[in-house]
């Protein structure tokens, strides 16, 4: 079967799902196939309400079990449906562990839809949005550094930076001058002064 | 330790040996009686000197000729020990620990007896063990002690008792309990104390049951009160109760127009909160103008917000941002002068304009009011009106600077004093002390300036500073085109500067006359105060003379004013300190003269009221700023140390209309109450039950046997004993988890523990568990995973992980106090987002195939679900864990330059090497170089271009070149 490229396939037996009418931002298209949604020629979902799984358990080890392995990106997408759920997603983590499924969870028919959108959009997409950036902006590089140390934060930061206008100057800085910087307490002032000054490691 | 109850009497006789006399009130002798003869939680008021009552302690348990050990042989002749118990002391702070350290010195504790201090920076876990084993007492974070106690590096039947303060945050799940835990279960609770202290009843009195929770994690039975009404203590400190005079100053009118004005940004922003939050019920958020100023309302707002925090949109968490930044305005209006009030918004306005999400409240027109009315306080322009001879009449510039009411008011008390004293000065031999206690180190520093140059004089300098700052940016303009404004200001620079020069030039002359026929030398006492530990503080005597001349000048002029006595003879010193206790601190003391002293509240936080006090000396005492504390302290120190004739005056400086006192007379209030209901609580309280027995860890390691054997009698060191394990018991429950050391911050291995997990603290470089040969985990909280995900942290993580493991696993670990949900679906909006977290998870799981996501709602869901994951698999190797990654990382890098052993995680300087890898230009691979050939991050700050090319690489090089010396206002 020839997959289209730009198609969301679901499985025919996935109709009258209510996640489906919450899929716009990708055209998607009935098929006979064994999982439940395929996103592309390497990945697919197998869809779970846990209300469901409360009254048939043994459904989603079946489904499991006819899902071959040869789809690298293997989805459990899985509804939260049910209030008390502690149980049941202790079961479904192991399973999932157990049928190398990464599980995602949705608390909303929107949010599950979401999600399958975002699996069909995003695919083959690079993972800058996740990886680190370097800040562009003075500004954010300098927040990004002085937060570093556990206690200090954004407005420390930026606080420093009016003060004493470069980084250079707040790290030359003595632990008094530090202080008379608003919004700078004692403990703030120690590491600040303890992660500049103390060497980076005792042992060299 | 057996016979203690039988003789209740002896220990405080004992003490009272032990400790100086009068150094300690009676009714913490009664207090100390009371903890050493039975295990329990001392709850004291604030300002009644928890931190005096331990230091008791640590002197008794230290000290081997009279203390606890001799006590010990008293009873029992038999005793053989001659080194000291080994008593742990949990939960200090660093500056609590300092302060600790300084009271016993005061009471002349010799150095060997001084209790040690261990923190993430004294080496490794072999030197520990080497101190552990010389005995005496220990102040400890709770983490070094909980890995020590896992590893076997201090066993517990080495430990004699534990120390627990800050008693209040301890709960069934902090590291503390956990420590107690394992620490009663392996021993017998006979044979060991347990003695608890909190400063803060509040912290006992909220929640369902919170006492009987905490003295239940504590193992403690008693519940010790000591409130401030308590009968012993209000007997003692009304003795001499210091006489009190309240002093309220109202704000200037300029001042009360910028507070209506910050009052309605709040305002503002809290109708735009309530509007972007509609799944938010509400409580008790409406704000009237007494309210904004008396309660720490951003936080009551945060805490209602903090549920549904991962929820929240940038531009709601921005406005919960906005009402803190509001609420120090609020602070910083009464405290600072407006010249410095003026730049601090001005630097919240460029910030937030070179920010993506710009403050809303800056846009509204209260913000506008709060700015003109900041400048009026500096200056105003006036212009002339035009007439017809003059079509563009000259505008001037008329220098206001406000000086803040309370210097005046300040100043003023301080004329009062020294009119009495000389009223009463004949046939009294030594000048009297004034204390000034104020806010914080920079509130120290505007008053003593004020008190040395006066207002003119200090006001112009920091004019004219700010000149200088502000009017650099604006000489780019082209000649003609200049506004007005900044042309005044321009010429203001020049003029103010010139009068700058004119009068530092008639101080020095001032201070060369001066010094011509200045108090010979040894007239000047100068003598360092005990605790104080000298470094480098030097003043260098032409200085200090020079702010002698000009301090008497300023106070001529003032005495002229209030035509008191003609300006002959007065001298007064000041001692003015930052919070600093490395400050060196001199006094100057000239016979016959006042000597003021300014300290600042944010030095005595550690409840160190008691000794600045001591080593003061103060007969007046006026409290610029306030807090309960130390006015405990005061009345304690005026109790112990009636003056003759005379009692301590103490004058309470408030302003009037923000309601200062509300806050303190609330403080009060609140403690209070905590008591009567503790004291209450306590009358009908159930006695705790202890689990004596053996906790379910134990139980199970008993009951499967094998190596429940070497468990039961210690912990583990785990990877001994799996080795032997392996291949015997195949069928046996697994236990046994490696955890990195980080990760004993939080909740989780305690209830793993609990829950009969066996955990081995180490070093992890890939993952925070390592449950199998396969399983490797790094658990996220929820806002850990929204940080991690944006910071590209769990992108690197989850790399390494892959890498290594078979089954690499991310566990999102949600609060159960919070919301089991990860987006609001309401907020999603129509389209995919890809700055969301639906579409960050997506794409980690796209490009991270073999990562599992494991789901849970709690903590103890997450012990089970470890125990299901643990089942059919391996144990763990710990010393695979533990080698895993190792190359590929930092430490690799600084272990095998030395002798290629296992080196401890704390001997690198964490915050340091966090930093560098967050500079721009660096990662792992240039941050090794830079490690190993500069120093510090001080020392690279200071590299020339060159420099940081070459040991950066030329690009990273010149970024972080360019990082270290750009300027802000340049951008």
């Amino acid at each position: 079967q020839l997959l289209q490229p730009h198609m969301l396939y679901v499985s025919t037996k996935q109709r009258g799902n209510g996640v489906l009418k919450h899929i716009r931002n990708v055209p998607f298209a009935f098929s006979k196939m064994v999982p439940d949604y395929i996103m592309s020629p390497t990945s697919c979902a197998l869809f779970l309400s846990i209300k469901y799984h409360q009254l048939y358990s043994n459904y989603i080890h079946r489904r499991l079990g006819e899902l071959k392995s040869d789809f690298k990106v293997r989805i459990l997408l899985v509804l939260v449906d049910v209030e008390d759920n502690a149980k049941i997603l202790l079961q479904l983590n192991a399973i999932s562990v157990r049928n190398s499924m990464t599980m995602i969870l949705a608390w909303t028919e929107k949010e599950a839809a979401r999600y399958l959108e975002s699996y069909k959009a995003l695919n083959g997409k690079d993972a800058s949005i996740i990886q680190r950036k370097e800040a562009n902006n003075y500004v954010d590089q300098v927040a990004e550094f002085i937060t570093a140390t556990k206690p200090a934060n954004k407005t420390d930061s930026a606080n420093l930076l009016c003060h004493f206008s470069n980084v250079q100057a707040i790290i030359a800085a003595s632990k008094d001058e530090l202080s008379l910087c608003p919004g700078l307490g004692h403990v703030k002032v120690q590491k600040l002064h303890d992660a500049f000054h103390h060497p980076f490691s005792t042992h060299a | 330790m057996a016979g203690t109850k039988n003789k209740p009497k002896k220990p405080k006789k004992q003490k009272k040996a032990l400790i100086p006399d009068g150094l300690l009130p009676a009714y913490l002798a009664s207090a100390f009686g009371d903890l050493y003869e039975e295990d329990g939680l001392m709850v004291m008021a604030r300002g009644l000197g928890w931190l005096n009552l331990l230091a008791a302690f640590c002197r008794f348990y230290g000290d081997v000729q009279d203390g606890y050990l001799s006590l010990l042989k008293e009873e029992n002749p038999n005793e053989k020990r001659t080194k000291p118990p080994l008593v742990m002391v949990l939960g200090m702070k660093d500056t609590e620990c300092a302060a600790l350290t300084s009271l016993l010195e005061t009471w002349g504790t010799p150095h060997e007896l001084q209790p040690t201090i261990l923190t993430n920076e004294n080496g490794g876990s072999d030197d520990r063990r080497e101190l552990y084993s010389r005995g005496g007492v220990f102040c400890i974070t709770s983490r070094i002690l909980i890995v020590d106690l896992l590893t076997k590096t201090v066993s517990p039947d080495e430990i004699e008792g534990m120390m627990v303060t800050h008693a209040d945050q301890v709960t069934n799940d902090s590291t503390s309990a956990f420590i107690i835990r394992i620490f009663t279960s392996l021993k017998q609770r006979e044979k060991c104390f347990i003695k608890a202290i909190t400063g803060r009843p509040e912290g006992l009195a909220m929640g369902f049951n919170k006492v009987d929770k905490t003295l239940k994690a504590l193992q403690v039975r008693n519940l010790f009160l000591y409130p401030r009404f308590h009968e012993h203590v209000k007997q003692e400190l009304e003795v001499g109760q210091p006489d009190l005079e309240e002093l309220h100053q109202p704000l200037s009118p300029l001042m009360s127009e910028i507070q209506l004005a910050l009052v309605s940004a709040v305002q503002a922003c809290l109708r735009e909160l309530k509007r972007s939050t509609p799944f938010v019920e509400w409580q008790n958020s409406e704000l009237s103008i007494e309210n904004c100023v008396t309660t720490s309302f951003d936080r009551m707002i945060t805490k209602q917000l903090e549920k549904d925090w991962h929820r929240l949109k940038p531009e709601t968490k921005q406005l919960s941002q906005d009402l803190r930044t509001l609420r120090t305005l609020f602070q910083s209006l009464i405290q600072y002068d407006c010249i410095k009030f003026y730049s601090f918004i001005n630097s919240i306005k460029t910030m937030s304009a070179s920010s993506r999400r710009p403050s809303m409240w800056l846009l509204t027109p209260a913000a506008e009011v709060m700015f003109k009315k900041a400048k009026e306080r500096m200056y105003t322009i006036k212009k002339g009106k035009p007439t017809a001879k003059v079509p563009n009449p000259v505008s001037r510039l008329r220098r206001v600077l406000e000086e803040n009411p309370k210097w005046m008011l300040l100043k003023n008390v301080l004329l009062e004093i020294k009119e009495e004293e000389s009223k009463h000065s004949q046939g009294k031999r030594f000048a009297p002390t004034i204390l000034v206690m104020c806010k914080d180190a920079q509130t120290t520093q505007i008053l003593k300036t004020y008190l040395y140059e006066g207002k003119d004089q200090l006001m112009l300098d920091r004019w004219h500073r700010w000149l200088i700052t502000n009017n650099d940016r604006s000489k780019n303009f082209v000649n003609g085109k200049i506004p007005e404004e900044t042309r005044l200001l321009a010429e203001e620079e020049g003029s103010v500067g010139l009068k700058l020069k004119h009068s530092n030039q008639d101080r020095r002359a001032n201070a060369k006359k001066r010094q011509l026929n200045t108090v010979p030398d040894f007239l000047r006492k100068r003598r360092r105060i005990a605790l104080e530990k000298g470094r480098n503080g030097a003043f260098s005597s032409t200085e200090d003379r020079e702010r002698e001349a000009v301090l008497e000048e300023a106070l001529e002029e003032v005495e002229h004013q209030y035509e008191s006595k003609p300006a002959a003879a007065s001298k007064r010193d000041l001692v003015a300190e930052g919070n600093q206790l490395e400050e060196e601190m001199y006094q100057t003391s000239f016979i016959e003269e006042p000597r003021i002293v300014i300290k600042s509240l944010s030095s005595v936080e550690a409840d160190e009221g008691a000794s600045l006090l001591q080593d003061v000396m103060p007969d007046y005492v006026i409290l610029y700023d306030s807090d309960v504390a130390f006015i405990r302290s005061l009345e304690v120190y005026s109790a112990m140390n009636p003056i003759e004739d005379r009692k301590l005056k103490i004058y309470f400086l408030i302003f009037s209309a923000s309601a200062e006192d509300k806050v303190f007379r609330k403080n009060l209030e609140r403690e209070q109450k905590a008591f009567v209901d503790l004291i209450e609580h306590k009358q009908k309280m159930p006695p705790p039950v202890l689990n004596t027995e053996a906790t379910q860890e134990c139980r199970e390691a008993i009951l499967h046997g094998s190596i429940g054997g070497t468990y039961a009698g210690g912990s583990l060191p785990l990877a001994f004993d799996t080795r032997r394990a392996k291949g015997i018991n195949k069928n046996d429950i697994r236990r046994d988890i490696a955890v990195d050391v980080r990760e004993f911050r939080a909740a989780l291995p305690s209830i793993l523990h609990q829950g009969g997990m066996r955990l081995a603290p180490v070093t992890l470089t890939v993952g925070d568990f390592v449950l199998s040969s396969v399983h490797c985990i790094e658990r996220k909280s929820i806002s850990d995973l929204f940080g991690s995900l944006a910071s590209g942290r769990l992108y690197t993580q989850a790399e390494a992980m892959s890498k290594y493991y078979k089954v690499p696993a991310l566990l999102i670990e949600f609060d159960p106090s919070k919301s089991f949900c990860l987006q609001n679906s309401n907020d999603m909006g129509l389209d995919i987002k890809m700055d969301s977290i639906c579409s960050k998870l997506v794409i980690l799981t796209l490009h991270f195939p073999k990562l599992r996501i494991l789901w849970s709602k709690s903590p103890h869901e997450t012990l089970e679900l470890f125990k299901t994951l643990k089942q059919n698999h391996d144990e763990v190797d710990v010393d695979k864990a533990v080698e895993i990654g190792r190359s590929d990382s930092i430490e690799a890098l600084l272990t095998t330059e030395g002798d290629g052993e296992e080196e401890e995680e704390d001997q690198i300087n964490e915050a340091a090497r966090d930093m560098l890898l967050r500079l721009p230009g660096v990662n792992v691979n240039n941050a090794r170089k830079i490690m190993r050939e500069c120093e510090s991050l001080a020392e690279l700050s200071r590299m020339s271009r060159q420099e940081l090319r070459n040991i950066a690489g030329p690009l990273a090089g010149q970024k972080l070149f360019s990082f270290f010396r750009q300027n802000l206002k340049s951008t």
